[in-house]
């Protein structure tokens, strides 16, 4: 279907210096397979699709399609057999309504009405968008908006289809649904599908995954072959599914597991024969629940009944928070979770005082902030927000400038601020001397989230208040900044509030953590005591850290397995205490 | 500062309500307009003018908009206009014919009851321009307008007008009006929490403010427009040339009916504009 043979490619291949992105590749796909491209931030998968897809051309090397070359030439042709989905819908859509967007592409194909109408129709029931169909695009949320940029390649009817990175960006729910439209359409509709991404957790049920780095191609085979070898793959900073390293664990103990897990199926599978009774002590042990201690003292900040809607009293009013109460005490970390459209965002834009509450009060140090003659601008400085995505939100040109924003904008003595500039850069990892002139854009993604969440210490809150830290960056990014988030909230003495939608590591940080769905609050506790709900939890669309979704399926089977469980040391000796001893 | 201007501007939403205004056809909708338009500038007085604003009421009846969301649109419009009209009034100079008794004089101020009549009625007109595209901005989709628009326009293809190419354009704007507005909420939200305080200040400092946001905003929407090229190319854009285009347009009795209406009433005006001067 698709032929790479010994392709490299040059950004700013004509002009003074040249990037190399790509490095003699040569690949092949075949019809109807589902492939996976796995690799870091600039291991050249994204390059690589883009030249499959001739939006852009190699520098040496060959490309065919269906047996035509790819060159500017062709380009139109090769177009309309393969499909690219962008990482962000946002960027693909162009019309203003669905069905619109839909028939973009036939249109621009120049086919009769009555083909592009029967192609709109079944590309629409393909991606289930009846009821959508001719909804504006813009009243959307972002896991329909992806379903209708697929929807828009779709009725292209292409060959094969390009998936760029579709997962990066959405909630782990709506990236599940993603993946089974892949399946699904690979198996009703024979076409061919490269799934590009950074989670190996995804592409267990593959038929082939081709990882790549530093612009080569590193390995090629079956999830099986390439998780087998998870020495190689760690050395170039990738790392196998959870499931794979419990497996390795229980094998080093001496179960007879096979070589490599690949599910939680498949691990429940393999140890549910090898299960005895379990021992009532341990049991009783494992399910006692973390006694939260009382706090008796004035809460820090006191939500009562809090309400508010958006675009109120307007034909597009649509519900942000209802009825939300809750409480948090000085020197406290929450984690606040739940699914998307669940309230988190909207109840921290209240908190800060940047919406205004319709009913109900919230109180900070005993004052309701919404009382007349509340300095709210004093509020937002004892409040730091670092929103989503905040990298995107930078507007200085150099990294001091940036992080010595609210110092400057306090007027504090010159000193003062470059202390807490200094300060404020090293509680975030970066050098003051090394980043203090560095240019803004020239950061990594990872690095301007840093330098985000710098500028809002220098602005030296009381509480600080993360929304979903971790989304969208890949997981080298994703677990250097996890950690980090976790120094600082345990270094710090700030109260610290983490929105997530993802009972990860850093939730199981908080002392307490509220469940949010659908603008209400569903269940508050510990984590622990949460994941005694792990099916609810489920349900409402929140993800469990991958430890507690293995548990989660063990459980189905194994009706005594704990799901309170929250790391992998603590999921292996369960299972190990589950498990028969083998014989010597 | 509101940080929700989606609320505040109805200019240029689309309501989607299902009415008959809804469902006439673009083209005979943006006619209309034009027609409407074109008669209120023949109109001379209140007299002249009252079919206009029979249309205007007759459409905002039929439309289903809520009224009150109607009337939310004209703060700015109306705060804009109290700031210019007494200046009318003050510098009003009667036309020929025209009998004036001010009530005060001073150099070329005035002030008297015709220079507070033809004011009033500048406002008027004013209102019904505004409320006449409103209405047709609350009941017809982007797409339906500018697919309208491509074929009201297609004469000018034969002087060579890139028709098909500008009405894409167009439809690639309106499409990022949206996203600029939620990028700009978040981007005055990002930076209201770092203690900026945008509905605070004189008029310089408000603009200096502005100044960070309006930064990253262009430069997102530079890198946008950029990836968006590649998606158009990706789904085998070549211009207008070769195109064939799912929605058809059809005139309906319906459509007829409700241009013959309007052309009625807003020749009227005109005419009695015209012939009277009132």
């Amino acid at each position: 279907m698709i032929t790479v043979s010994r392709v490299s490619f040059d950004y700013n291949a004509n002009g003074s210096n040249p990037i190399r992105a790509l490095t003699d590749v040569s690949l092949s796909i075949r019809a109807g397979e589902l492939v996976a491209l796995l690799g870091h931030n600039g291991s050249g998968k994204s390059t690589l699709a883009k030249l499959m897809a001739a939006v852009m051309f190699p520098t040496q090397g060959e490309l065919s399609v269906g047996g035509t070359h790819v060159t500017e030439k062709t380009a139109f042709d090769i177009r309309r057999k393969v499909g690219l989905v962008f990482q962000r819908p946002d960027d693909q859509l162009i019309a203003n309504r669905v069905i619109d967007d839909i028939a973009f592409g036939p249109e621009n194909l120049g086919l009769p009405r009555e083909v592009i109408q029967q192609r709109v129709d079944s590309a629409i029931a393909t991606m289930e968008l009846e009821s959508i169909r001719t909804a504006q695009i813009s009243s959307l949320s972002g896991g329909e908006r992806q379903r209708v940029a697929i929807a828009g390649v779709l009725a292209m009817e292409p060959s094969c289809f390009i998936l760029d990175e579709p997962t990066t960006m959405i909630a782990p729910v709506l990236a599940r649904s993603l993946l089974r439209t892949a399946h699904a359409l690979r198996d009703r509709l024979g076409v061919s599908i490269i799934h590009i991404t950074h989670f190996m957790h995804e592409v267990t049920d593959f038929d082939r995954i081709v990882v790549m780095d530093g612009g080569s191609v590193l390995m090629d085979g079956t999830p099986k072959e390439i998780f087998a070898r998870s020495e190689e793959l760690a050395a170039v900073g990738l790392d196998v599914p959870l499931v794979t390293k419990v497996g390795r664990v229980l094998r080093s103990r001496g179960l007879p597991i096979a070589e490599p897990i690949l599910t939680a199926e498949e691990l429940r599978t393999a140890i549910v024969p090898l299960c005895s009774t379990v021992p009532s002590m341990q049991t009783a042990v494992l399910q006692s629940p973390d006694v939260p201690t009382v706090r008796t003292d004035p809460p820090f900040i006191d939500v009562q009944n809090a309400s508010f809607s958006y675009m109120k009293d307007t034909p597009l009013e649509t519900i942000g928070i209802r009825n939300v109460s809750c409480s948090i005490h000085r020197g406290q970390i929450v984690a606040v979770l739940g699914g998307t459209q669940a309230g988190k965002s909207t109840l921290i834009e209240c908190l800060n005082g940047l919406r205004t509450l319709h009913s109900g009060r919230i109180f900070v140090d005993g004052t309701d902030i919404h009382s007349k003659g509340y300095d709210i601008g004093a509020l937002r400085d004892r409040i730091g927000v670092v929103f989503q995505q905040p990298e995107t939100q930078l507007f200085e040109e150099t990294v001091g400038k940036d992080v010595s924003f609210s110092p400057r904008r306090k007027k504090l003595p010159a000193e003062t601020s470059k202390a807490l500039v200094e300060r404020s850069l090293h509680a975030v990892g970066l050098d003051y001397q090394t980043f203090r002139l560095r240019y803004v854009y020239a950061l990594s993604g990872g690095q301007k989230r840093r330098v985000a969440i710098a500028g809002i210490l220098a602005g030296e809150p009381e509480m600080l208040i993360l929304d979903e830290p971790v989304a969208g960056l890949d997981p080298r990014g994703r677990s250097e900044l996890a950690l980090l988030v976790k120094r600082l909230a345990q270094e710090s003495h700030l109260t610290v509030l983490i929105v997530g939608n993802t009972i990860d590591e850093l939730a199981e940080l908080a002392d307490y953590a509220i469940v949010m769905h659908e603008g209400g609050v569903l269940l508050e506790g510990t984590i622990s005591e949460l994941l005694n709900q792990a099916e609810l939890l489920h349900d409402v669309g929140l993800e469990l850290s991958e430890a507690a979704e293995i548990a989660r399926v063990l459980k189905q089977q194994i009706p005594s397995f704990p799901t309170t469980i929250l790391h992998l040391e603590e999921l292996c000796d369960t299972i190990g205490r589950f498990c028969t001893q083998p014989k010597e | 500062m509101s940080l929700e201007f989606s609320r505040t501007v109805t200019f240029g939403q689309y309501i989607n309500v299902n009415s008959v205004v809804h469902r006439l056809d673009a083209r005979i909708k943006m006619l209309s307009v034009a027609c409407v338009m074109f008669c209120t500038f023949m109109t001379r007085g209140f007299v002249s003018i009252l079919p206009i604003l029979a249309i205007a009421v007759l459409i905002q009846v039929t439309s289903k908009i809520p009224v009150g969301y109607t009337l939310r649109g004209y703060r700015l419009l109306l705060r804009t206009m109290l700031f210019i009209i007494p200046f009318q009034i003050l510098f009003y100079r009667a036309p020929a014919g025209v009998q004036v008794d001010p009530y005060w004089q001073w150099w070329v101020l005035s002030i008297s009851p015709q220079g507070i009549s033809a004011g009033l009625y500048t406002l008027t007109r004013v209102i019904l321009l505004y409320h006449t595209i409103n209405m047709l901005m609350f009941t017809t989709t982007m797409i339906d307008l500018s697919d309208g628009a491509e074929i009201l326009f297609e004469p000018l293809k034969k002087l060579r007008v890139p028709v098909n190419e500008l009405v894409m354009t167009m439809t690639v704007a309106l499409k990022f009006v949206p996203l600029l507005i939620t990028e700009l909420e978040r981007l005055i939200r990002a930076q209201t929490a770092r203690g900026v305080r945008f509905d605070t200040g004189g008029v310089i400092e408000r603009t200096k403010k502005i100044v960070p946001v309006l930064i990253p905003l262009f430069v997102n929407a530079l890198n946008r427009a950029e990836v968006l090229i590649v998606a158009m190319n990706a789904r085998c854009y070549q211009g207008g040339e070769g195109r064939t285009k799912l929605r058809t347009m059809h005139i309906a009795s319906t459509d007829v009916f409700a241009l013959s209406i309007i052309l009625l009433f807003a020749v009227s005006a005109a005419y009695i504009g015209r012939t009277f001067g009132v």
